[in-house]
């Protein structure tokens, strides 16, 4: 009976467990970074919009690869090749480990401004301040950052109404609203001190054109904290350390009182508790 | 004759002892410091004996810092090059691609260690395993990483084959079929690594690349 209990324990958390992906960033004449993907295998069968089942059912070995060609991203599966195979045929040593977080797509923590640009589009009847310039600057983060690793868009904009989507590994996407009003995130990593957003509202009212704003936000690190350098590790020992002071300074000398044995302040030990050893 | 056996004696000898000490790279060559240098900056290294050596012009060698990780153990530099190899894959927009292939040399993965930890890495059959139970014990790395490099692992060494090489440093072992060079010197290790295929000179070239990469500082 236990058995059979822990034989169906075994099976409903196995169902229970989502499919990851292995996912691979690959640059020509540098190899490949490997990571586990953040969404389970059924979620990419939305972004990539394909049938239902597809990346569950992809094999085990499936590598889910993300590389730049001539300027532009491109993602493929990969069935054919082992993650170091892989890692070789884009040029690098073939010596893999899977990156607790993308290590191309992590911004680094320091100090960043984040800019809000000019809004551009309609003029939603007749209002005058933009309200949406006002919900972005109360939302977005900005002062001295420490990321999460790894990182994730939804920390620049946190809305538990928001649902991001990582779409690649340098880009997210998010979609709120209903059908009156729509807004939609794009937030891209450009390199490690620079994240690109854009975010577009639609106001829809019957009988009238839809209105649809667009406003850039810029995030910029001015300045990176500072970090261990971890070559210290590497650097000569300082021989110095290890001599005794030449010139011993007062507190080192011990008090010397006339008339009196020099006798150093040291609990004796009268009976010491040391078994002897016996021939 | 007499003299023209003499001349062939002596030819035969010139090269053996060219490949011999190719072949060799003593421990007093070998210190940190010069291992430090190439990691820390590749471009320092002369192309065009990188380029000589794999028999390309420099214009064509990319070279390549691979610093992405905090720890010195996983850093690594790679001289590469286009190999000529081409590869078709479908996107999943569906569009045909056809991506270039490369080869590579290199050196990384510095880390201090002793004689004993060294050997037993290559040598003890109980390595992989203990490197599995770290991983899946660690609480700190994620669970569904976790799984996935230990089931790497576990395959990975089925295939991985070491083998001493004899007159490198204290201690070197030739690993396929990556075909990398690890090499233990007073309590240092790095390895140098090749990506040329199934050539079968990558051992040979590997010893010649650690020649040039150590005597860099000296040029």
């Amino acid at each position: 009976m236990r058995t059979i209990l822990l034989f169906f324990l075994v099976l409903i958390s196995t169902s229970m467990h989502a499919k990851k992906l292995i996912q691979a960033t690959c640059e020509a004449g540098k190899g490949c970074t490997f990571e586990i993907s953040e969404l389970d295998a059924s979620e990419y069968d939305v972004i990539t919009g394909k049938p239902e089942g597809y990346h569950e059912n992809l094999p085990e070995n499936a590598i889910f690869v993300n590389t730049k060609l001539n300027g532009s991203w491109e993602q493929y599966v990969e069935t054919g090749m082992t993650r170091s195979q892989l890692d070789e045929f884009y040029g690098g040593d073939g010596f893999t480990m899977i990156y607790p977080f993308n290590p191309y797509f992590q911004p680094v923590d320091g100090q960043w401004q984040v800019k809000i640009g000019t809004v551009t589009g309609d003029i939603c009847y007749g209002q005058e301040s933009n309200m949406f310039k006002s919900m972005l600057q109360g939302m977005s983060q900005s002062g001295n950052i420490t990321f999460p690793k790894p990182f994730h868009a939804r920390f620049l904009m946190n809305n538990p109404n928001v649902k991001w989507v990582k779409i690649r590994p340098d880009l997210y996407k998010a979609d709120l609203g209903n059908q009156f009003i729509n807004l939609k995130f794009q937030v891209q990593i450009i390199n490690e001190k620079k994240i690109e957003g854009f975010f577009t509202a639609t106001i829809v009212v019957p009988t009238k054109e839809p209105c649809v704003n667009e406003i850039p936000i810029t995030y910029t690190c001015v300045k990176e904290n500072e970090w261990e350098d971890p070559w210290e590790e590497f650097a000569e020992p300082n021989l110095e350390d290890d001599l005794l002071p030449i010139n011993p300074k007062k507190d080192d000398l011990l008090p010397i009182e006339p008339g009196k044995p020099i006798k150093p302040k040291v609990p004796r030990l009268d009976q010491p508790d040391i078994p002897r050893i016996e021939d | 004759m007499r003299n023209f056996t003499f001349v062939l004696g002596f030819f035969i000898l010139m090269i053996s002892s060219c490949n011999s000490s190719n072949d060799k790279i003593a421990s007093t060559e070998i210190d940190s410091k010069k291992v430090i240098a190439v990691i820390k900056d590749p471009k320092s290294v002369s192309l065009e004996k990188i380029a000589n050596l794999v028999g390309k012009k420099s214009s064509e060698i990319k070279i390549y810092k691979d610093d992405l990780s905090s720890h010195i153990s996983k850093r690594a530099v790679l001289f590469s090059w286009q190999n000529g190899e081409k590869k078709s894959v479908k996107t999943l927009e569906g569009k045909d691609l056809s991506i270039i292939g490369y080869h590579s040399i290199g050196m990384g993965f510095l880390q201090k260690i002793s004689k004993k930890d060294f050997q037993n890495k290559f040598q003890s059959k109980t390595a992989i395993q203990e490197e599995i139970n770290r991983i899946t014990k660690d609480e700190s790395i994620d669970a569904d990483l976790a799984i996935a490099e230990s089931k790497y692992l576990a395959q990975n060494s089925k295939l991985q084959q070491f083998e001493k090489v004899e007159n490198v440093g204290e201690l070197a072992y030739w690993e396929t079929p990556v075909n990398a060079l690890h090499i233990y010197n007073k309590g240092i290790s790095f390895t140098i690594t090749t990506n040329l295929g199934n050539e079968k000179n990558s051992r040979e070239i590997a010893l010649k690349l650690t020649n040039i990469l150590l005597n860099n500082l000296e040029n």
